[in-house]
C-alpha cells in the first residue's frame, strides 16, 4: 500500500503546483498493458502459501524475476517520460538484489524489529529459510545477504503501519510521484500534443477561410 | 443540440475514463516494480 501513496503525493503535489487531474488523460504510457499481467502473476504466486525447501523450489523464486522482463519493457519504451529513470533505477536495484539472492527479497530480523512485525519474526523463527506468508520477502542474516544495502532494510513511517523497504522501493516512489505530478502539469509529450492540435487547427481555419 | 450534448458526455466518459487508467497503471507499477507484499494486498 505504501507505494500507492506515492501516486496520492504525485497527485497532491501536482494539485499544489497548479496542476489539473483530467491532464493525466493525456499521458501516454506505452504498452501500459504489460503492467496489467506481471502484477496479477506477482499478486497470485503472493498469495499462494510459500513452499518449504523439501517441497521444491518456491514457485515465487522463479516467476518474480519472470515478471520483471514485461516491466523493464514497459518502463524501457516510457524513459522519456519524467520520473521514469527514477523508476528505472529503483526497478535495477530491487531486481538486482532479488536476483542476487535466489529470487527473493531479503530482509533482516533487526529491520523486522524496528518496524514491529512481530508475526513475520515469529515465522522467521519456526520456519527459517522460507519466504514470509503474504510477501515476496525472506529473513536472512545480513552476512547471508548479497547487496545487503539493497535489501529490504528501510523502515517506513507508520503510514498506517511500518513497512520494511529498499533504497530501490524510495527511487520508484520518488518517480511515480514525480511523474504523477508532472503529467498533471503538462509533460513535454502533452505540450508536443497540445502543439501538434494547435497547428493542425490552424490549417483547418485556414483551409475554411481560404 | 442533442448530438452535441451526447459528443460532450461521450467525451468527459472517455477523459474519465483514461485518468482512472493511468492511475491505475501508475499505481499498479509501482506494486509492480517493488513486488507486492501484505501491506499491498486487501
Amino acid at each position: 500500500m505504501v507505494l500507492w501513496y506515492a501516486v496520492v503525493v504525485g497527485v497532491v503535489v501536482g494539485l499544489c503546483r497548479g496542476g489539473r487531474f483530467s491532464r493525466l488523460a493525456a499521458l501516454r504510457l506505452r504498452h501500459a498493458w504489460l503492467v496489467v499481467p506481471a502484477v496479477l502473476v506477482q499478486l497470485w504466486l503472493v498469495y499462494v502459501p510459500p513452499a518449504s525447501p523439501v517441497d521444491g523450489i518456491d514457485p515465487l523464486r522463479l516467476w518474480l524475476p519472470m515478471s520483471f522482463l514485461p516491466l523493464a519493457v514497459f518502463l524501457v519504451t516510457n524513459r522519456h517520460l519524467p520520473g521514469m529513470r527514477l523508476m528505472c533505477l529503483g526497478f535495477a536495484a530491487n531486481a538486482s538484489v532479488i536476483l542476487a539472492n535466489g529470487g527473493l527479497m531479503p530482509t533482516n530480523e533487526a529491520a523486522l524489529v524496528r518496524a514491529g512485525a512481530t508475526a513475520a519474526l515469529e515465522q522467521a523463527q519456526e520456519f527459517p529459510g522460507i519466504r514470509l506468508q503474504r510477501s515476496k520477502d525472506i529473513v536472512l542474516s545480513p552476512e547471508e545477504t548479497r547487496l545487503l544495502w539493497l535489501s529490504d532494510v528501510l523502515v517506513s513511517p507508520p503510514i498506517p503501519r511500518q513497512k520494511v523497504l529498499s533504497i530501490g522501493d524510495l527511487l520508484v516512489a520518488v518517480g511515480i510521484a514525480t511523474l504523477t505530478a508532472q503529467a498533471m502539469m503538462g509533460t513535454r509529450d502533452t505540450q508536443e500534443q497540445v502543439n501538434a492540435r494547435r497547428q493542425q487547427g490552424e490549417m483547418i481555419a485556414h483551409e475554411l477561410l481560404r | 443540440m442533442e448530438r452535441f450534448s451526447r459528443l460532450v458526455a461521450t467525451g468527459v466518459r472517455n477523459r474519465v475514463w483514461r485518468v482512472l487508467w493511468v492511475l491505475v497503471v501508475l499505481g499498479t507499477t509501482a506494486v509492480g516494480l517493488t513486488a507486492p507484499s501484505d501491506t499491498d494486498l486487501p
